[in-house]
């Protein structure tokens, strides 16, 4: 019912709409990656969007195990078949997948992985889809062939009308290779550590996305019991509301003095309770 | 940002209806499909709680408190009222060291950051909910937190009965606060509420053209238009539990009446967005 994120912070950094895409998420080890496309798919569960999860590092007790950590609640959409893993990991460990998409072997794994996604999809609409993640493909299999099935998996997303995000180490691979994947995606989502301060900073930044006005600047982010919460650069805040101002404030001057706020009806708003109550109310 | 509006159903005195028509003009909304939230704004004396039947487990008094967001005191009523849109319900505490705590406990910092919060949810109901019509159910008078909904509403429904001493306070309370809103933007009506018309006494009954008049006559001593007028029904009247008559009763001459002027304020939204653009 209520309206949340596309993405983690998408709200905060996209104006308008999130277009239907496909994202390359890059970033190191450990800084949040699996976390965020959690919560993207998750938000697309709240938003009744069927959910697909293809992974090759985590299997899919542990990928419900860290879900329910966050409290990502997806117990009901798994029931119903709104929520979908496709399990590329589990042979590897050598035990049987608990998902009835999975690749049992490493033997044309990509062919594999394709049947199973294409398993997975059938029957739903405006699916979101992660792939967590590119990285682990390529310890797999050849760098072409990696490329030849992410372009033709983000083509369907987007002829689909869906939404998708691609994970990828930073540093792991060489710039040829990354020149070429950020070509498949329609928008880069980067990640990265801060640690010169006394505390470890987490960063996430919009480097590009096809179709939408965004925010480019490094922004901050944490993790926290309920998942990746994206914080403000700025602390100006709308004098009526008090909520972050993210985009360009409304200024008005009132009575000689300078004041923002969120909107216009803010704004507004404002000047009806100051006609009342006069100075007290600031 | 959604292109909803906030209405606030106010009135001089006490007893002229507003609980009765904001509930059942919500309640009219939602079940044409559109999205609705109704608070019970009348923290001096709620009523919502009692016309619902619901205890909910936090109150417009926990989000004022800053102890509540808004997602936590809402009660959605629309499965069991079997409505296409959406009703959702906002309600007030009615225990009183709660409408003791808002009357006098509370100092002026702590009231402005209650009307700080207050704002952020009404606007919450438009963002985040996509609410096309957020109800304020206030509290009759000028008082504080009937002040703040009525200047924070977009329109103010201002509820009367047409006997003298509710037109000379409510013409009063029209000039000494409503002026002040309307020369930023705030559109306002009033809604005659129990008229002469639906009476089984013939000398009572007025036709068409005579309730025109004195609508004519309210509007020129007010200074502002009439949208409608509901004639005074008995059995609504004296009903033990009254409850949304334009469910449980489509055909009612009341529900008729609520129906006339929840499309005349459909038409007044659509004209002042159309202002707004």
């Amino acid at each position: 019912m209520k309206a949340v994120d596309v993405f983690p912070g998408s709200r905060r950094l996209v104006k308008g709409v999130v277009p239907s895409s496909s994202l390359l998420l890059i970033g190191p080890a450990g800084v949040g990656k699996t976390i965020f496309c959690k919560q993207f798919l998750y938000n697309g569960l709240l938003m009744g969007e069927p959910c697909v999860y293809v992974t090759t590092n985590e299997s899919p007790e542990e990928i419900e195990n860290s879900m329910k950590s966050f409290s990502f609640d997806f117990e009901p959409y798994k029931d119903n078949k709104m929520f979908r893993v496709v399990d590329g990991c589990s042979w590897k460990l050598g035990g049987e997948s608990s998902s009835e998409y999975a690749v049992d072997s490493q033997h044309d794994y990509l062919t594999a992985l394709s049947i199973e996604i294409k398993k997975a999809k059938q029957n739903l609409k405006n699916i979101r889809l992660v792939l967590d993640s590119v990285s682990e493909l390529t310890s797999l299999c050849d760098h072409d062939a990696v490329l030849n099935f992410l372009q033709i998996l983000t083509a369907r997303i987007r002829t689909e009308g869906g939404k998708a995000i691609c994970t990828v180490a930073s540093g792991a691979h060489d710039d040829h290779f990354m020149n070429l994947l950020r070509l498949t995606c329609d928008g880069i989502l980067e990640m990265k550590v801060d640690d010169s301060g006394k505390e470890l900073k987490r960063l996430l930044r919009i480097f590009s996305l096809r179709g939408a006005k965004h925010k480019t600047n490094w922004t901050p982010f944490e993790i926290t019991d309920k998942g990746i919460v994206v914080k403000s650069e700025t602390e100006l805040r709308c004098v009526l509301c008090s909520k972050l101002i993210d985009w360009e404030p409304i200024t008005k001057i009132i009575d000689g003095k300078k004041y923002c706020f969120d909107t216009l009806d803010c704004a507004n708003t404002y000047k009806k309770f100051k006609s009342i109550y006069g100075n007290s109310f600031e | 940002m959604s292109a909803g509006k906030a209405l606030a159903f106010h009135s001089y005195k006490g007893g002229t209806g507003k609980t009765t028509i904001a509930t059942n003009l919500a309640a009219f909304y939602a079940k044409i499909g559109m999205r609705v939230c109704l608070l019970d704004c009348d923290l001096y004396a709620p009523s919502l709680t009692t016309y619902f039947r619901k205890t909910p487990e936090s109150y417009l008094n926990n989000l004022l408190a800053g102890e509540a967001e808004i997602s936590d005191i809402l009660v959605d009523v629309s499965s069991e009222l079997g409505v296409k849109g959406k009703l959702l319900l906002g309600f007030s505490s009615p225990r009183k060291e709660d409408i003791h705590e808002i009357e006098i406990k509370h100092n002026m910092k702590w009231q402005l950051a209650a009307l700080r919060r207050f704002l952020a949810a009404k606007k919450e109901l438009f963002s985040e909910y996509k609410i096309d019509y957020v109800f304020l159910d206030t509290s009759p008078g000028i008082r504080y937190w009937s002040v703040n909904c009525i200047a924070a509403a977009d329109f103010l429904c201002l509820t009367m009965r047409i006997n003298d001493m509710d037109v000379a306070g409510t013409k009063k309370m029209v000039k000494d606060v409503y002026e002040s809103l309307t020369k930023f933007g705030s559109k306002c009506f009033i809604i005659l509420n129990k008229v002469p018309g639906a009476s089984p006494i013939q000398k009572f009954q007025e036709k068409a053209n005579e309730r025109m008049l004195w609508e004519k006559d309210i509007e020129k001593n007010i200074g502002m238009k009439v949208t409608g007028s509901i004639p005074c029904f008995c059995d609504v009247q004296f009903n033990k539990h009254e409850f949304l008559s334009v469910i449980n009763q489509p055909k009612h001459g009341f529900s008729k009446s609520l129906r006339a002027i929840a499309n005349k304020i459909n038409v007044i939204n659509q004209r002042f967005q159309v202002d707004e653009e």
